[in-house]
């Protein structure tokens, strides 16, 4: 009864009403009738709440349920391939691009990465993780929050660990980690695999570049005389007598 | 912006970005795995003729070739990064972009920095290893600081020919086989008879060129355009070289007058550089505009016939303000070098000049070049024993230090090339000291 005398009025007037209206012409009443109007308001309130969007009450509700465990939020991630991977979204946050999507609340439902096979991803958050435990020092917050101390032995591996990840890969896989850590933009990785790489070309001639990495020679005719006149000079090793 | 629209902007953005699509094409190229599932994306996939290697997105490749540069910086381990740049056009490109030109980095990477003027702070060191019985002399970058360790990487060669008239240096990129009609064959010294001047021509024109060339086809050297190795490749007046006896005649050091036609004065003022005539002039080609620009040929009687005329009327006309070049717009004054005298140690009974530990064995030959401030030619004054204060850099120093071993260091705004011949004049010449 009250909350129609209370549309009622928002309605006699032009303006929007807006619950201080409600509460303003309640106040003009008799007391019962304001603590009435008090009480509808805020039960229309409630009503409003509930309107709301699901994912709101769903996300509040999960951060309930999960505030009752401690403070972890996982992140699943899908290959191209169907492969799912989940991880902590402190640990999902060294990929840029999925620190976005969790910060604009699109990751909750996972992610799938079209371009990423189920090989490559694998890759991805084994670095990703390690990478977590040793940049935020273990305090569990993750990328970019803090940087703990770190003991010679945890350095070393750290070295070995990147070291040992791009070892066995072959020209394939390496490039599409490469190409992956830039789309997910794990800055780490992708400075990683850009040095893996450069350091396989070192000590390899042309040609050698050439056949290793599947390039063609896509020179015409005077410029590649050029071209070769130009690494026999380089290559030129004049005996010192 | 409803959230919703941010989502779908968020989502496209994440499918379509241009640097992304690569991978499309990679992710359907892998052999098995993931080729089922990217049918959705498949329109590029069977478009590529190169691996993917070749269409990696430019910043990745960037990235690669920049480590390799940086951590390549000395000899041998830089051929890697000329090995990279003749891999295919867009790896050229790319390293184009990165490689710096010696004046900046002051390291050599390419053949053309050879004709690039060097570093303004430290010079770069080289030797030069003479062969009397070849009459061959090959130019090496320094890999050592140590001076007589016989350790370099080649740079240029050069071989003597004895005509009637003049004495010819050929200069070439090839250490074995040193000839004008070779496609290395970058430039040459001429002396007169008695060897007392020197012209130095350049296959590659100079940024005034107009008023110096020499008639003759366009140049191959570090041109697109291929022309036959039969025609003779042009040649540019770059520098003259003129040695005189000191008013004390055959008892004091000779004077060495240098005039760089291919490098204004102005270069050695504070912003000054030494400009170019190509577009791209620290790349790896300079893509000439010369073949158009190049077709007028007015052959400056007075800087190359030298046999007759005297010094100093070449000197006038090179410096500048002469009837030459009515025609060329504000030619610039060429820098003049010559070279710092020695000085008389009364105890030691000798001619001194400190070579901060670069040279080590007496001999006529060696010099240290400095700017000469003064415009106007001629000698300088004899009654001053000592040079008036001038800009003291020593801009190309040269010595002996073992039999057929000596050492060449040379800074902006002389190029490696330019520096190598001027220091073959040096062997020519027969001007002596007692």
């Amino acid at each position: 009864m009250a909350s129609q005398d209370c549309e009622a009025a928002a309605s006699s007037r032009a303006a929007a009403a807006s619950s201080q209206d409600c509460e303003a012409a309640a106040s003009s009443r008799a007391e019962k009738e304001e603590q009435k109007t008090v009480r509808v308001a805020a039960s229309s309130r409630a009503k409003k709440k509930e309107q709301k969007t699901v994912r709101v009450a769903a996300s509040s509700s999960r951060a309930e349920k999960e505030e009752q465990k401690e403070e972890r939020r996982t992140v699943r991630v899908t290959s191209n391939d169907g492969e799912e991977f989940e991880m902590d979204e402190a640990v999902a946050r060294g990929s840029v691009m999925l620190r976005h999507m969790m910060e604009l609340g699109i990751a909750l439902d996972g992610v799938t990465l079209p371009i990423v096979s189920g090989e490559i991803l694998a890759l991805a958050v084994s670095y990703l993780r390690f990478h977590r435990d040793y940049d935020d020092g273990g305090s569990g917050y993750g990328y970019g929050y803090s940087y703990g101390y770190h003991s010679e032995s945890e350095d070393t591996a750290l070295t070995n660990f990147d070291r040992d990840l791009v070892k066995q890969l072959d020209q394939a896989t390496l490039l599409d980690l490469l190409a992956a850590s830039n789309y997910m933009e794990i800055e780490g990785l992708l400075r990683l695999t850009c040095q893996t790489v450069a350091e396989k070309l070192k000590g390899k001639t042309t040609e050698e570049i050439r056949q290793t990495f599947c390039i063609q020679n896509d020179y015409p005719p005077e410029e590649e005389e050029e071209v070769r006149e130009e690494i026999s000079w380089a290559l030129e090793e004049k005996s010192l007598d | 912006m409803s959230f919703r629209s941010i989502v779908r902007d968020v989502r496209d953005g994440i499918g379509s970005l241009s640097r992304r699509g690569f991978e499309v094409r990679v992710a359907a190229h892998r052999r098995g795995k993931s080729q089922g599932h990217v049918h959705e994306i498949r329109d590029q996939s069977s478009v590529i003729q190169n691996s993917c290697w070749a269409s990696l997105p430019p910043e990745l490749l960037r990235d690669v070739i920049r480590r390799l540069e940086a951590s390549e910086s000395t000899w041998p381990s830089r051929k890697n990064v000329v090995a990279c740049a003749a891999v295919c056009r867009s790896w050229r490109e790319t390293c184009k972009e990165l490689v710096k030109n010696p004046e900046l980095s002051g390291k050599i990477t390419f053949p053309v920095s050879l004709k690039q003027p060097g570093p303004r702070d430290a010079p770069i060191q080289c030797f030069i290893k003479r062969d009397k019985s070849t009459l061959t002399y090959h130019l090496y970058l320094c890999l050592s600081p140590a001076v007589l360790v016989e350790n370099g990487k080649f740079l240029l060669s050069a071989k003597r020919n004895r005509r009637t008239t003049c004495t010819e240096y050929i200069i070439t990129m090839d250490a074995d086989n040193i000839s004008r009609s070779s496609s290395t064959y970058i430039g040459k010294l001429r002396s007169n008879f008695l060897g007392t001047k020197f012209v130095i021509y350049d296959t590659q024109p100079p940024y005034n060129a107009a008023g110096l060339s020499h008639p003759g086809k366009t140049s191959r050297r570090f041109h697109s355009k291929k022309v036959s190795p039969r025609c003779p490749s042009s040649s540019y007046v770059v520098s003259q070289v003129a040695y005189e006896l000191n008013v004390l005649g055959t008892r004091g050091p000779r004077r060495m007058h240098c005039i760089m036609h291919s490098i204004p004065a102005s270069a050695l003022d504070a912003g000054g550089t030494v400009p170019s005539c190509q577009p791209d002039s620290d790349g790896l080609f300079s893509r000439s505009i010369l073949d158009e620009s190049f077709n007028s040929v007015s052959f400056s009687k007075s800087s190359v016939d030298f046999g007759s005329a005297r010094f100093s009327d070449i000197t006038a006309a090179g410096a500048g303000a002469g009837a030459d070049d009515g025609d060329e717009e504000g030619k610039a004054r060429p820098l003049v070098l010559r070279n710092k005298a020695p000085r008389w140690h009364e105890q030691l009974q000798c001619w001194c000049l400190n070579f901060r530990g670069r040279v080590t064995v007496a001999s006529v030959k060696n010099f240290q070049l400095i700017a000469a401030t003064q415009p106007s030619a001629g000698a300088p004054t004899p009654s001053q024993p000592a040079p008036p204060p001038e800009h003291d850099k020593i801009i190309l120093q040269f010595g002996k230090v073992a039999k057929d071993m000596f050492t060449m260091d040379y800074r902006y705004p002389l190029s490696a090339f330019q520096a190598f011949a001027i220091c073959l004049s040096s062997f020519d010449t027969k001007l002596a000291c007692e």
